[in-house]
């Protein structure tokens, strides 16, 4: 195995990084500033992993305990931005950094300076977001929806909301655009598209579903504050505007922003298999258009997110059938993930088993999203339950696990240490337990009829309840040895090798362990 | 964990930056940019516009 490195570092003195906070301020290496989306990733992720506790705990017993019910609106509204916004997708974006320039032979970003900007307006926008909380009237509690007349109805923290989200907007723009500018303009010479790995693949077709939907979510937010401010009535029904045009143009959006959060994942899990069944991925290319044609369908979905509000009927058919279709090509890839284990020499360290759970319990996720997808059935379904255990398993033991799988899979290579292999699979297994635990009898308590986002419910639907709250602490509190075998690993540990893993393949592992601070300065050649 | 693999990696000389060939690359990384920030632009615009209109 050859290691790729090269001398033009200490030609030019800058082998080592400066010191210091500076170093964190002003970087405009990708590794530090993935390094940075990480450790801000990982500490919103225990912001709302807190928020959903105390919702769980309030929901422990019908009668309100604990918070008082605008409270408990608040903190489901929070946890959802702090986790989608906060969490997932900076994991995401922390990933793409870190592996994006070494996976495909680049330096860098095209636009270092520009990442640095992506990357420290984040802090920023999260701070302006939760310190909502404090003003009067609280923060924002209408949902993460922000569905108007009543989101309107925030206090003096509505324009801070707005101006958090506009923010946030413009980091992901601006990191999707560097993304989409690397991989297309850095790649090493033989590197042809169809040679790139899967998480580049998949992360340049999520770059550009990030470019066309999070400015129309800034158009909504705009609108919204338009509409509070500045007398326009762009939702408002008494001044001739619609609420419900708010929820297709939100939609519009946040359909595709859920492919946002797990296109991502679908390629790191197409990383990871192979190496541990030590197989080539099966059907890559099939892989590749499987990808794109889920981005393509998420636009034209969206609506299925609002068969309640009455449409006609074609529209209900044509959005019920289009959704049924994104069956297609997630079959395809799913399929693709167990053809490449079938009869592969497998082996089960924690990534491995990370992306096995994965694949069994997105599956989940994804055959309630199906059920979910019948018009007539979603009426029953709608607001209740069912709908907070579906997307919860695609996010959770799907985006979640998978930025798990990524970091145990790269963390040796990253660091040059090896983790605590133990720990994490106890991690493991009571991640897989817990999650099980906490979301599976909420498809039974939504079916049964409990509506979402309240903080009281009827006696019959304790049990379930209660056991839902048990799962949440144990995989809320079993997150604290994921952090704890991180740091472990990041202070020192057992040398990792170049290869790290016996079965891995691609340009990222022909380098040292860990990597010099800067990288393929010199393209290697791609045979 | 290891075991050795041929790797299919071999260096290729790479132009330093300043000379033609890594000019070219950052204006077609401009250029991407450009196109890429227009059409991240006309969609915020075009959505409000097109409910104005409405």
């Amino acid at each position: 195995m050859s290691t790729v490195s090269s001398s033009h570092d200490l030609e030019h003195g800058h082998a080592e990084p400066p010191r210091g906070l500076t170093r964190w301020l002003i970087t405009t290496n990708h590794k530090d500033i993935g390094t940075l989306y990480l450790l801000f990733s990982l500490t919103m992720f225990f912001i709302g992993g807190a928020m959903a506790l105390i919702i769980r705990a309030e929901l422990f017993q019908p009668g309100l305990q604990i918070v008082d019910p605008h409270f408990f609106n608040q903190m489901t509204t929070m946890h959802a931005l702090v986790m989608i916004f906060g969490a997932v997708m900076p994991a995401f974006v922390g990933l793409a950094n870190w592996l994006i320039p070494m996976m495909i032979g680049a330096p860098d970003m095209a636009l270092p300076r520009m990442n640095n900007w992506s990357f420290w307006i984040m802090p920023f926008a999260f701070t302006l977001l939760l310190s909502t909380l404090f003003m009067p009237g609280g923060g924002p509690a209408g949902g993460w929806t922000l569905y108007p007349p009543l989101v309107l109805q925030t206090g003096q923290a509505f324009p801070f909301v707005i101006l958090a989200i506009h923010m946030m907007g413009a980091s992901s723009i601006m990191g999707a655009i560097n993304i989409i500018a690397t991989i297309l303009n850095l790649r090493a010479p033989g590197m042809t598209l169809m040679k790139m790995p899967l998480f580049v693949w998949t992360w340049l077709i999520t770059a550009y579903l990030l470019i066309a939907v999070m400015p129309v979510l800034a158009g909504a937010v705009t609108m919204l504050l338009t509409d509070k401010f500045f007398g326009t009535s762009f939702f408002n029904a008494g001044g001739g505007g619609d609420p419900v045009m708010f929820q297709h143009i939100f939609w519009f959006f946040g359909h595709p922003e859920v492919y946002i959060m797990i296109l991502p994942a679908f390629g790191i899990i197409s990383m990871i298999i192979p190496t541990f069944a030590r197989k080539p991925l099966f059907g890559y290319a099939s892989m590749v258009y499987a990808t794109a044609s889920i981005a393509f369908l998420s636009f034209i979905v969206w609506a299925h997110h609002m068969f309640t509000v009455g449409m006609p009927l074609a529209g209900e058919l044509f959005f019920m059938y289009a959704t049924m279709l994104i069956a297609v090509p997630t079959g395809v890839k799913v399929f693709n993930w167990v053809s490449t284990m079938w009869r592969g020499a497998m082996t089960f360290e924690t990534p491995m088993l990370f992306a096995i759970a994965f694949v069994i319990l997105f599956t989940i996720g994804g055959f309630s999203g199906l059920m979910l997808a019948i018009a007539p059935a979603d009426f029953q379904y709608h607001d209740t339950y069912f709908v907070v255990a579906h997307f919860h398993y695609v996010l959770v033991p799907g985006a979640v696990f998978s930025i798990m799988a990524a970091a145990y899979y790269w963390l040796p290579k990253w660091t040059g240490h090896m983790y605590d292999e133990k720990l994490g699979k106890l991690h493991f297994w009571l991640s897989v337990i817990g999650v099980n635990v906490l979301f599976f009898p909420q498809h039974f308590l939504g079916l049964a009829g409990m509506p979402r986002r309240i903080p009281d419910y009827a006696l019959q639907f304790t049990e379930f309840n209660m056991i839902s709250t048990v799962g949440a602490f144990l995989f809320g509190f079993s997150q604290l040895l994921f952090a704890y075998n991180v740091i472990q690993t990041i202070r020192g540990g057992a040398k990792a090798t170049d290869q790290v893993w016996e079965g891995a393949h691609g340009l990222e592992w022909t380098l040292s362990s860990p990597p010099p601070y800067h990288t393929f300065t010199t393209a290697p050649e791609v045979k | 964990m290891t075991v050795g693999r041929s790797s299919k990696v071999a260096m290729a000389g790479q132009p330093p930056s300043g000379e033609p060939a890594s000019r070219e690359r950052a204006t077609r990384a401009r250029r991407t940019v450009l196109v890429l920030a227009a059409l991240a632009g006309l969609f915020y615009f075009g959505f409000i516009l097109m409910m104005v209109w409405r």
